[in-house]
Protein backbone atom coordinates (compact mmCIF):
# COMPACT_ATOMS: atom_id res chain seq x y z
CA UNK A 1 0.00 0.00 0.00
CA UNK A 2 0.99 3.52 -0.14
CA UNK A 3 1.97 4.60 3.02
CA UNK A 4 1.53 8.41 3.68
CA UNK A 5 2.54 10.76 6.72
CA UNK A 6 0.18 13.75 7.34
CA UNK A 7 1.37 17.25 6.64
CA UNK A 8 2.30 19.66 9.24
CA UNK A 9 -1.35 21.19 10.16
CA UNK A 10 0.59 24.81 10.17
CA UNK A 11 1.61 24.37 6.79
CA UNK A 12 -2.14 23.01 5.91
CA UNK A 13 -3.39 26.52 7.85
CA UNK A 14 -0.95 27.91 5.73
CA UNK A 15 -2.38 26.46 2.28
CA UNK A 16 -5.98 27.33 3.60
CA UNK A 17 -5.29 30.97 4.30
CA UNK A 18 -7.53 32.20 1.56
CA UNK A 19 -9.97 29.85 1.95
CA UNK A 20 -13.22 30.05 4.13
CA UNK A 21 -15.09 27.20 3.50
CA UNK A 22 -13.50 23.75 2.88
CA UNK A 23 -14.44 19.84 2.52
CA UNK A 24 -12.01 16.94 3.95
CA UNK A 25 -11.98 13.73 2.17
CA UNK A 26 -10.25 10.87 3.50
CA UNK A 27 -9.44 7.11 2.23
CA UNK A 28 -10.21 4.37 3.70
CA UNK A 29 -7.88 1.50 2.16
CA UNK A 30 -4.05 2.86 2.20
CA UNK A 31 -4.40 6.10 4.34
CA UNK A 32 -6.82 5.00 6.41
CA UNK A 33 -4.14 1.75 7.06
CA UNK A 34 -1.19 4.77 7.80
CA UNK A 35 -3.43 6.66 10.19
CA UNK A 36 -3.59 10.24 8.00
CA UNK A 37 -7.09 9.64 6.11
CA UNK A 38 -9.58 7.34 7.99
CA UNK A 39 -12.54 8.54 9.67
CA UNK A 40 -10.85 9.24 13.03
CA UNK A 41 -8.14 11.40 11.16
CA UNK A 42 -10.92 13.40 8.74
CA UNK A 43 -13.16 14.03 11.68
CA UNK A 44 -9.98 15.26 13.85
CA UNK A 45 -8.79 17.54 10.97
CA UNK A 46 -12.45 18.89 10.87
CA UNK A 47 -12.08 20.03 14.10
CA UNK A 48 -8.83 21.17 14.64
CA UNK A 49 -9.88 23.48 10.75
CA UNK A 50 -13.50 24.93 12.60
CA UNK A 51 -10.84 25.76 15.74
CA UNK A 52 -9.00 27.83 13.03
CA UNK A 53 -12.65 29.71 11.84
CA UNK A 54 -12.83 27.48 8.73
CA UNK A 55 -16.52 26.17 7.92
CA UNK A 56 -16.44 22.02 6.71
CA UNK A 57 -18.90 21.75 4.28
CA UNK A 58 -18.53 18.04 3.97
CA UNK A 59 -16.48 14.86 5.60
CA UNK A 60 -16.43 12.09 3.48
CA UNK A 61 -13.95 9.18 4.00
CA UNK A 62 -14.46 6.92 0.82
CA UNK A 63 -14.04 3.23 0.99
CA UNK A 64 -13.53 1.67 -1.96
CA UNK A 65 -9.79 3.67 -2.51
CA UNK A 66 -10.24 7.11 -4.31
CA UNK A 67 -8.06 5.75 -6.56
CA UNK A 68 -10.23 3.05 -7.85
CA UNK A 69 -12.84 5.21 -10.03
CA UNK A 70 -14.45 2.01 -11.17
CA UNK A 71 -16.25 2.63 -7.28
CA UNK A 72 -15.11 5.79 -6.06
CA UNK A 73 -16.26 7.83 -8.41
CA UNK A 74 -20.28 7.75 -6.96
CA UNK A 75 -18.41 8.83 -3.41
CA UNK A 76 -16.88 11.83 -5.12
CA UNK A 77 -19.41 12.96 -6.29
CA UNK A 78 -20.64 13.56 -3.20
CA UNK A 79 -18.35 16.58 -2.65
CA UNK A 80 -19.71 20.05 -3.38
CA UNK A 81 -19.89 20.72 -7.08
CA UNK A 82 -16.95 23.51 -6.42
CA UNK A 83 -14.79 25.13 -4.47
CA UNK A 84 -11.84 23.86 -1.84
CA UNK A 85 -11.02 20.00 -0.77
CA UNK A 86 -8.69 19.38 1.83
CA UNK A 87 -7.61 15.63 0.31
CA UNK A 88 -6.62 13.12 3.62
CA UNK A 89 -4.95 10.36 0.93
CA UNK A 90 -1.80 9.64 -1.17
CA UNK A 91 -1.09 11.67 -4.05
CA UNK A 92 -2.48 9.44 -6.46
CA UNK A 93 -5.77 9.62 -4.67
CA UNK A 94 -5.67 13.62 -4.79
CA UNK A 95 -5.65 13.68 -8.20
CA UNK A 96 -8.36 11.06 -9.01
CA UNK A 97 -10.35 13.57 -7.99
CA UNK A 98 -9.91 16.16 -10.20
CA UNK A 99 -10.55 13.30 -12.56
CA UNK A 100 -13.71 13.30 -11.52
CA UNK A 101 -14.49 16.65 -11.00
CA UNK A 102 -12.22 19.29 -12.14
CA UNK A 103 -14.18 22.34 -10.72
CA UNK A 104 -12.54 20.99 -7.34
CA UNK A 105 -9.51 23.01 -5.45
CA UNK A 106 -7.34 20.05 -4.63
CA UNK A 107 -5.13 20.34 -0.94
CA UNK A 108 -3.28 18.04 0.20
CA UNK A 109 -3.47 17.03 3.66
CA UNK A 110 -0.40 14.32 3.38
CA UNK A 111 2.63 13.76 2.09
CA UNK A 112 3.19 10.06 0.11
CA UNK A 113 6.29 8.44 1.16
CA UNK A 114 6.55 4.87 -0.12
CA UNK A 115 5.02 1.88 -0.99
CA UNK A 116 4.78 -0.46 1.67
CA UNK A 117 3.77 -2.45 4.15
CA UNK A 118 2.30 -1.88 7.38
CA UNK A 119 3.84 -4.93 9.86
CA UNK A 120 1.24 -3.86 12.52
CA UNK A 121 -0.89 -0.50 13.48
CA UNK A 122 2.19 2.46 13.50
CA UNK A 123 4.82 0.51 11.60
CA UNK A 124 5.59 0.96 7.89
CA UNK A 125 7.96 -0.48 5.71
CA UNK A 126 9.54 0.52 2.34
CA UNK A 127 9.38 -2.58 0.14
CA UNK A 128 9.40 -1.82 -3.40
CA UNK A 129 10.13 1.37 -5.83
CA UNK A 130 8.06 0.15 -8.88
CA UNK A 131 11.22 -0.11 -11.02
CA UNK A 132 9.16 -1.85 -14.04
CA UNK A 133 10.89 -5.08 -14.00
CA UNK A 134 10.99 -7.09 -10.96
CA UNK A 135 13.76 -9.57 -9.83
CA UNK A 136 13.20 -10.62 -6.20
CA UNK A 137 13.30 -14.16 -7.79
CA UNK A 138 17.27 -13.30 -8.45
CA UNK A 139 17.28 -11.93 -4.77
CA UNK A 140 15.57 -14.46 -2.53
CA UNK A 141 12.38 -12.59 -2.38
CA UNK A 142 14.43 -9.73 -0.69
CA UNK A 143 14.17 -6.42 -3.04
CA UNK A 144 17.61 -4.84 -3.20
CA UNK A 145 16.38 -1.85 -5.43
CA UNK A 146 14.52 -0.53 -2.92
CA UNK A 147 16.18 -1.29 0.25
CA UNK A 148 20.09 -0.58 -0.58
CA UNK A 149 20.63 3.19 -0.76
CA UNK A 150 22.77 2.73 -3.61
CA UNK A 151 20.74 0.10 -6.13
CA UNK A 152 23.72 -1.70 -5.68
CA UNK A 153 22.51 -4.77 -7.74
CA UNK A 154 25.65 -7.44 -7.34
CA UNK A 155 26.60 -6.61 -3.60
CA UNK A 156 27.07 -5.45 -1.04
CA UNK A 157 29.14 -2.77 -1.43
CA UNK A 158 32.26 -2.06 1.01
CA UNK A 159 30.29 -0.28 3.09
CA UNK A 160 28.42 -3.33 4.56
CA UNK A 161 30.39 -4.17 8.18
CA UNK A 162 28.57 -6.81 10.29
CA UNK A 163 25.83 -6.84 8.05
CA UNK A 164 25.31 -3.29 8.68
CA UNK A 165 24.78 -0.69 5.83
CA UNK A 166 27.12 1.98 5.69
CA UNK A 167 24.63 4.69 5.25
CA UNK A 168 23.79 4.17 8.95
CA UNK A 169 26.89 6.48 10.00
CA UNK A 170 24.86 9.08 8.46
CA UNK A 171 23.32 11.94 11.00
CA UNK A 172 20.53 11.65 8.97
CA UNK A 173 19.71 8.29 9.75
CA UNK A 174 18.28 7.39 13.44
CA UNK A 175 18.18 3.82 13.68
CA UNK A 176 21.42 1.24 12.25
CA UNK A 177 20.07 -0.40 8.69
CA UNK A 178 20.79 -3.25 8.14
CA UNK A 179 22.57 -4.32 4.45
CA UNK A 180 19.76 -5.79 2.50
CA UNK A 181 22.42 -7.93 0.69
CA UNK A 182 23.44 -8.98 4.12
CA UNK A 183 19.71 -10.35 4.41
CA UNK A 184 19.54 -11.65 0.86
CA UNK A 185 22.67 -13.76 1.65
CA UNK A 186 21.38 -15.05 4.62
CA UNK A 187 18.36 -15.64 3.05
CA UNK A 188 19.76 -17.84 0.34
CA UNK A 189 21.77 -19.43 2.45
CA UNK A 190 18.55 -20.89 3.77
CA UNK A 191 16.78 -21.84 0.72
CA UNK A 192 19.80 -23.60 -0.37
CA UNK A 193 20.05 -20.65 -3.74
CA UNK A 194 23.49 -19.30 -3.07
CA UNK A 195 24.65 -19.94 -6.34
CA UNK A 196 22.25 -17.27 -7.69
CA UNK A 197 25.15 -14.62 -6.40
CA UNK A 198 27.71 -16.27 -9.14
CA UNK A 199 25.77 -14.35 -11.62
CA UNK A 200 26.55 -10.28 -12.43
CA UNK A 201 23.18 -8.71 -13.26
CA UNK A 202 23.54 -6.50 -15.52
CA UNK A 203 22.26 -2.85 -15.59
CA UNK A 204 18.58 -1.73 -15.50
CA UNK A 205 16.20 -0.53 -18.38
CA UNK A 206 15.20 2.59 -16.49
CA UNK A 207 13.13 3.35 -19.64
CA UNK A 208 9.91 2.54 -18.41
CA UNK A 209 10.57 5.08 -15.36
CA UNK A 210 12.01 7.85 -17.14
CA UNK A 211 9.14 8.40 -19.50
CA UNK A 212 6.41 10.10 -17.82
CA UNK A 213 3.66 9.81 -16.55
CA UNK A 214 2.90 6.12 -17.07
CA UNK A 215 -0.01 4.35 -18.18
CA UNK A 216 -1.28 1.12 -19.41
CA UNK A 217 -4.33 0.72 -21.38
CA UNK A 218 -5.63 -2.68 -22.35
CA UNK A 219 -7.58 -3.33 -25.36
CA UNK A 220 -10.76 -5.30 -24.83
CA UNK A 221 -9.19 -8.11 -26.26
CA UNK A 222 -6.57 -8.00 -23.52
CA UNK A 223 -9.39 -6.98 -20.62
CA UNK A 224 -10.43 -10.69 -22.29
CA UNK A 225 -7.97 -12.42 -21.86
CA UNK A 226 -6.91 -11.42 -18.75
CA UNK A 227 -10.34 -12.27 -17.32
CA UNK A 228 -12.62 -9.70 -15.37
CA UNK B 1 49.60 2.12 -21.47
CA UNK B 2 51.50 3.73 -18.53
CA UNK B 3 53.60 2.92 -15.39
CA UNK B 4 51.46 1.47 -13.33
CA UNK B 5 49.93 -1.31 -15.30
CA UNK B 6 53.34 -2.09 -16.85
CA UNK B 7 54.92 -2.57 -14.01
CA UNK B 8 51.81 -4.77 -12.60
CA UNK B 9 51.79 -6.81 -15.15
CA UNK B 10 55.60 -7.11 -15.33
CA UNK B 11 54.81 -7.89 -11.17
CA UNK B 12 57.19 -5.01 -10.16
CA UNK B 13 55.97 -3.78 -7.12
CA UNK B 14 54.33 -0.29 -7.06
CA UNK B 15 53.06 2.63 -4.72
CA UNK B 16 50.71 4.73 -5.50
CA UNK B 17 48.88 7.88 -3.60
CA UNK B 18 45.80 9.89 -3.42
CA UNK B 19 45.32 13.10 -4.26
CA UNK B 20 42.97 14.99 -2.93
CA UNK B 21 41.25 17.48 -5.82
CA UNK B 22 41.53 21.24 -4.45
CA UNK B 23 38.37 22.29 -3.02
CA UNK B 24 38.49 25.08 -4.89
CA UNK B 25 39.94 26.49 -8.40
CA UNK B 26 43.32 27.09 -6.78
CA UNK B 27 45.50 24.50 -8.78
CA UNK B 28 48.92 25.69 -6.58
CA UNK B 29 48.46 23.16 -3.72
CA UNK B 30 47.81 20.35 -6.14
CA UNK B 31 50.81 20.61 -8.08
CA UNK B 32 52.82 21.40 -5.50
CA UNK B 33 52.07 17.97 -3.65
CA UNK B 34 52.09 16.28 -7.15
CA UNK B 35 55.71 17.51 -7.26
CA UNK B 36 57.00 16.62 -3.55
CA UNK B 37 55.90 13.19 -4.18
CA UNK B 38 56.47 12.56 -8.17
CA UNK B 39 59.81 10.72 -7.64
CA UNK B 40 57.67 8.21 -4.51
CA UNK B 41 55.05 7.07 -6.29
CA UNK B 42 54.29 5.45 -9.39
CA UNK B 43 50.67 6.42 -10.16
CA UNK B 44 48.71 9.12 -8.08
CA UNK B 45 44.66 8.77 -8.06
CA UNK B 46 42.54 11.63 -8.14
CA UNK B 47 39.02 11.09 -5.92
CA UNK B 48 35.89 11.85 -7.68
CA UNK B 49 34.02 14.06 -4.65
CA UNK B 50 34.51 11.63 -2.15
CA UNK B 51 31.79 11.32 0.30
CA UNK B 52 29.52 13.65 -1.65
CA UNK B 53 31.66 16.64 -1.14
CA UNK B 54 31.99 19.04 -3.85
CA UNK B 55 35.84 19.29 -5.43
CA UNK B 56 37.67 19.95 -8.37
CA UNK B 57 36.41 17.12 -10.94
CA UNK B 58 38.79 13.71 -10.97
CA UNK B 59 39.62 14.24 -14.59
CA UNK B 60 40.77 17.57 -14.41
CA UNK B 61 42.80 16.83 -11.44
CA UNK B 62 44.37 13.86 -13.13
CA UNK B 63 45.37 16.35 -15.78
CA UNK B 64 47.16 18.81 -13.58
CA UNK B 65 49.02 15.34 -12.44
CA UNK B 66 49.96 14.27 -15.67
CA UNK B 67 51.16 17.65 -16.77
CA UNK B 68 53.58 17.93 -13.50
CA UNK B 69 54.24 13.88 -15.08
CA UNK B 70 52.79 12.02 -12.15
CA UNK B 71 50.99 9.17 -14.00
CA UNK B 72 47.12 9.74 -12.68
CA UNK B 73 44.58 7.52 -11.82
CA UNK B 74 40.91 8.83 -13.01
CA UNK B 75 38.45 7.67 -10.40
CA UNK B 76 34.63 7.45 -11.25
CA UNK B 77 32.13 7.34 -8.68
CA UNK B 78 29.06 5.61 -9.74
CA UNK B 79 26.70 8.18 -6.63
CA UNK B 80 27.74 11.17 -9.17
CA UNK B 81 27.37 9.73 -13.03
CA UNK B 82 25.16 7.77 -15.24
CA UNK B 83 25.95 5.25 -17.56
CA UNK B 84 26.62 8.13 -20.44
CA UNK B 85 28.38 10.72 -18.65
CA UNK B 86 30.51 7.39 -17.26
CA UNK B 87 31.39 6.46 -20.67
CA UNK B 88 31.90 10.24 -21.88
CA UNK B 89 34.31 10.50 -18.68
CA UNK B 90 36.69 7.89 -20.55
CA UNK B 91 36.87 9.15 -23.55
CA UNK B 92 37.75 12.48 -22.11
CA UNK B 93 40.69 10.66 -19.97
CA UNK B 94 41.81 9.33 -23.52
CA UNK B 95 42.03 12.74 -24.85
CA UNK B 96 43.86 13.96 -21.72
CA UNK B 97 46.43 11.08 -21.44
CA UNK B 98 45.08 9.25 -18.17
CA UNK B 99 45.97 5.51 -18.57
CA UNK B 100 44.62 4.21 -15.61
CA UNK B 101 40.71 4.23 -13.89
CA UNK B 102 39.14 3.44 -10.43
CA UNK B 103 35.32 2.63 -11.15
CA UNK B 104 33.99 2.75 -7.14
CA UNK B 105 30.33 2.75 -6.45
CA UNK B 106 30.76 5.96 -4.27
CA UNK B 107 30.20 7.53 -0.59
CA UNK B 108 26.33 7.97 -0.35
CA UNK B 109 25.48 11.60 -0.06
CA UNK B 110 23.67 11.30 2.77
CA UNK B 111 27.21 10.62 4.51
CA UNK B 112 28.02 14.45 2.74
CA UNK B 113 27.61 17.75 3.25
CA UNK B 114 25.72 17.97 0.47
CA UNK B 115 22.58 15.65 1.39
CA UNK B 116 19.82 16.62 -0.09
CA UNK B 117 21.47 16.11 -3.80
CA UNK B 118 20.15 13.09 -5.50
CA UNK B 119 22.33 9.98 -5.73
CA UNK B 120 22.62 8.67 -9.24
CA UNK B 121 23.67 4.80 -9.17
CA UNK B 122 22.29 4.07 -13.04
CA UNK B 123 24.75 1.24 -12.82
CA UNK B 124 26.94 -0.58 -9.99
CA UNK B 125 30.35 -0.86 -9.98
CA UNK B 126 30.38 -3.86 -10.93
CA UNK B 127 27.98 -3.08 -14.06
CA UNK B 128 30.24 0.42 -14.44
CA UNK B 129 33.26 -1.82 -15.33
CA UNK B 130 31.98 -3.98 -17.36
CA UNK B 131 30.46 -1.06 -19.33
CA UNK B 132 34.31 -0.05 -19.64
CA UNK B 133 35.32 -3.16 -21.06
CA UNK B 134 32.77 -2.99 -23.90
CA UNK B 135 33.83 0.60 -24.61
CA UNK B 136 37.65 -1.10 -24.49
CA UNK B 137 36.46 -3.45 -27.23
CA UNK B 138 34.96 -0.96 -29.40
CA UNK B 139 31.55 -0.54 -28.62
CA UNK B 140 29.62 2.44 -26.12
CA UNK B 141 26.66 1.02 -24.23
CA UNK B 142 24.40 1.74 -26.98
CA UNK B 143 25.90 -0.86 -29.45
CA UNK B 144 27.45 1.60 -31.20
CA UNK B 145 30.91 1.25 -32.32
CA UNK B 146 33.91 3.38 -31.12
CA UNK B 147 36.64 3.85 -33.86
CA UNK B 148 39.04 3.43 -32.05
CA UNK B 149 37.81 2.39 -28.82
CA UNK B 150 39.95 3.95 -25.70
CA UNK B 151 42.41 2.24 -23.83
CA UNK B 152 42.27 2.50 -20.10
CA UNK B 153 43.79 0.37 -17.39
CA UNK B 154 40.73 -0.21 -14.93
CA UNK B 155 40.71 -0.67 -11.23
CA UNK B 156 38.36 -2.06 -9.08
CA UNK B 157 37.97 -1.41 -4.70
CA UNK B 158 37.50 -4.16 -2.15
CA UNK B 159 37.16 -3.79 1.57
CA UNK B 160 38.90 -6.37 3.66
CA UNK B 161 36.15 -5.53 6.56
CA UNK B 162 33.75 -6.20 5.06
CA UNK B 163 31.53 -8.68 6.29
CA UNK B 164 30.14 -11.24 5.00
CA UNK B 165 33.69 -11.30 3.50
CA UNK B 166 32.66 -14.55 1.74
CA UNK B 167 30.62 -12.13 -0.18
CA UNK B 168 33.01 -9.36 -0.71
CA UNK B 169 35.08 -11.87 -2.07
CA UNK B 170 32.59 -12.83 -4.54
CA UNK B 171 32.81 -9.60 -5.36
CA UNK B 172 35.91 -8.90 -6.21
CA UNK B 173 35.79 -12.10 -8.40
CA UNK B 174 32.92 -10.23 -10.51
CA UNK B 175 35.22 -6.59 -10.73
CA UNK B 176 37.82 -8.94 -12.10
CA UNK B 177 35.73 -11.23 -14.40
CA UNK B 178 34.13 -7.95 -15.57
CA UNK B 179 37.72 -6.18 -16.45
CA UNK B 180 39.38 -5.26 -13.55
CA UNK B 181 42.72 -5.59 -13.52
CA UNK B 182 44.07 -4.50 -10.33
CA UNK B 183 41.78 -4.09 -6.59
CA UNK B 184 42.54 -1.05 -4.02
CA UNK B 185 41.59 -1.78 -1.04
CA UNK B 186 40.03 -0.03 1.63
CA UNK B 187 42.49 1.22 4.28
CA UNK B 188 44.39 -1.71 6.77
CA UNK B 189 44.84 -1.73 9.93
CA UNK B 190 44.55 -5.75 10.54
CA UNK B 191 46.80 -7.41 7.84
CA UNK B 192 45.71 -10.80 9.27
CA UNK B 193 42.12 -9.80 7.90
CA UNK B 194 42.99 -8.53 4.68
CA UNK B 195 44.94 -11.88 4.19
CA UNK B 196 41.91 -13.49 4.82
CA UNK B 197 40.15 -12.03 2.12
CA UNK B 198 43.22 -12.27 -0.18
CA UNK B 199 42.71 -15.91 0.74
CA UNK B 200 39.09 -16.48 -0.37
CA UNK B 201 39.15 -14.85 -3.68
CA UNK B 202 40.22 -17.16 -6.35
CA UNK B 203 41.11 -15.30 -9.23
CA UNK B 204 44.42 -14.05 -10.25
CA UNK B 205 44.54 -10.02 -9.78
CA UNK B 206 46.98 -7.17 -8.55
CA UNK B 207 46.01 -6.01 -5.21
CA UNK B 208 47.30 -3.07 -3.55
CA UNK B 209 46.64 -2.59 -0.26
CA UNK B 210 45.24 0.97 1.14
CA UNK B 211 47.37 2.34 4.02
CA UNK B 212 46.48 5.74 5.90
CA UNK B 213 48.44 7.70 8.25
CA UNK B 214 46.68 9.19 11.19
CA UNK B 215 47.10 12.21 12.86
CA UNK B 216 45.80 11.98 16.23
CA UNK B 217 43.87 9.61 18.37
CA UNK B 218 40.88 12.02 17.74
CA UNK B 219 41.05 11.56 14.08
CA UNK B 220 40.97 7.95 14.37
CA UNK B 221 37.63 8.44 16.58
CA UNK B 222 36.37 10.69 13.86
CA UNK B 223 36.97 8.02 11.06
CA UNK B 224 36.03 5.35 13.13
CA UNK B 225 31.96 7.43 13.75
CA UNK B 226 31.82 8.98 10.26
CA UNK B 227 33.26 6.86 7.42
CA UNK B 228 31.88 3.93 7.21
CA UNK B 229 34.15 0.66 6.07
CA UNK B 230 37.05 1.50 8.14
CA UNK B 231 37.56 0.40 11.25
CA UNK B 232 41.12 1.58 13.65
CA UNK B 233 41.45 -0.93 16.23
CA UNK B 234 41.64 0.39 19.48
CA UNK B 235 45.14 -0.63 20.26
CA UNK B 236 46.58 2.19 17.48
CA UNK B 237 44.13 4.57 19.35
CA UNK B 238 45.91 3.77 22.21
CA UNK B 239 49.35 4.48 20.82
CA UNK B 240 48.32 7.36 19.30
CA UNK B 241 46.72 8.58 22.56
CA UNK B 242 50.35 7.73 24.28
CA UNK B 243 52.78 9.04 21.85
CA UNK B 244 53.99 12.95 22.71
CA UNK B 245 54.35 13.69 18.61
CA UNK B 246 50.90 11.72 17.65
CA UNK B 247 51.16 12.70 14.02
CA UNK B 248 54.73 10.98 13.73
CA UNK B 249 53.63 8.04 15.48
CA UNK B 250 51.06 8.15 12.89
CA UNK B 251 53.65 7.78 10.36
CA UNK B 252 55.05 5.31 12.50
CA UNK B 253 52.20 3.05 12.50
CA UNK B 254 51.58 2.97 8.69
CA UNK B 255 55.57 2.58 7.92
CA UNK B 256 54.64 -0.86 10.15
CA UNK B 257 51.93 -2.18 8.44
CA UNK B 258 54.00 -1.04 4.79
CA UNK B 259 56.61 -3.39 5.68
CA UNK B 260 54.48 -6.39 7.18
CA UNK B 261 52.29 -5.61 3.61
CA UNK B 262 55.14 -5.96 1.37
CA UNK B 263 56.40 -9.58 2.39
CA UNK B 264 52.87 -10.92 1.77
CA UNK B 265 53.18 -12.60 -1.90
CA UNK B 266 49.89 -11.83 -3.56
CA UNK B 267 50.90 -8.10 -2.62
CA UNK B 268 51.43 -6.06 -5.63
CA UNK B 269 51.63 -2.91 -4.07
CA UNK B 270 50.88 0.04 -1.53
CA UNK B 271 48.02 2.67 -1.97
CA UNK B 272 48.69 5.35 0.73
CA UNK B 273 45.39 6.96 1.28
CA UNK B 274 45.67 10.45 3.44
CA UNK B 275 43.46 13.25 4.67
CA UNK B 276 44.74 15.84 2.75
CA UNK B 277 48.49 15.04 4.39
CA UNK B 278 50.04 14.25 1.12
CA UNK B 279 52.80 15.43 3.04
CA UNK B 280 52.98 12.26 5.37
CA UNK B 281 53.56 10.23 2.02
CA UNK B 282 57.23 10.43 1.15
CA UNK B 283 57.96 9.76 5.03
CA UNK B 284 55.96 6.71 4.49
CA UNK B 285 57.54 5.10 1.68
CA UNK B 286 61.08 6.16 2.77
CA UNK B 287 60.54 4.43 6.30
CA UNK B 288 59.23 1.28 4.80
CA UNK B 289 62.02 1.05 2.24
CA UNK B 290 59.22 0.97 -0.48
CA UNK B 291 61.86 2.96 -2.62
S1 LIG C 1 12.55 -5.58 -8.07
FE1 LIG C 1 12.00 -4.43 -6.26
S2 LIG C 1 11.42 -2.41 -7.02
FE2 LIG C 1 11.35 -3.80 -8.75
S3 LIG C 1 9.21 -4.47 -8.82
FE3 LIG C 1 10.37 -6.00 -7.64
S4 LIG C 1 10.13 -5.37 -5.51
FE4 LIG C 1 9.55 -3.63 -6.77
S1 LIG D 1 26.07 -1.53 2.76
FE1 LIG D 1 24.63 -2.84 1.60
S2 LIG D 1 22.67 -1.76 1.60
FE2 LIG D 1 24.25 -0.30 2.23
S3 LIG D 1 24.83 0.74 0.35
FE3 LIG D 1 26.25 -0.97 0.59
S4 LIG D 1 25.32 -2.68 -0.51
FE4 LIG D 1 23.73 -1.14 -0.26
Amino acid sequence: MIITEPKPFEDILEMLADVDEVSIIGCGRCAAASLTGGEKQVLQMADKLRAHGKTIVAEIVSDPAICYLPRSKEVIERLPKNGAVLVLACGAGAQSILEVNPELLIFPGTNSRFLGMTAQVGEYHEKCTLCGDCLLHLTGGICPLTRCPKNVLNGPCGDCVDGKCGISSSPFIKEEIDCVWALIYDRLKKIGKTEILSQTLPSRNWAAKTYKPQSIELSEEEIKQRGR
Amino acid sequence: MGRLSEKLENNEFVVTAEITPPKGIDIGRTRNVAMQLKEYIDAANATDNQRGIVRMSSMATCHILAEVGVEPIMQIACTHRNRIAIQSCVLGAHALNIPNLLIVTGDHVLLGDNPEAKAVYDVDSIQAIQLVKHMCDGYDSAGNELHPPPRIYVGATANPLADPLELQALRVEKKVEAGAKFIQTQVVFDVSQLIELLDLVEVPVHWLAGIMPLRSAKSARFINKRIPGIEVPDHIITRLEGAKKPAEEGVQIAIELCQELKNIKKISGIHIMTIAWEESVPLIIQGANLR
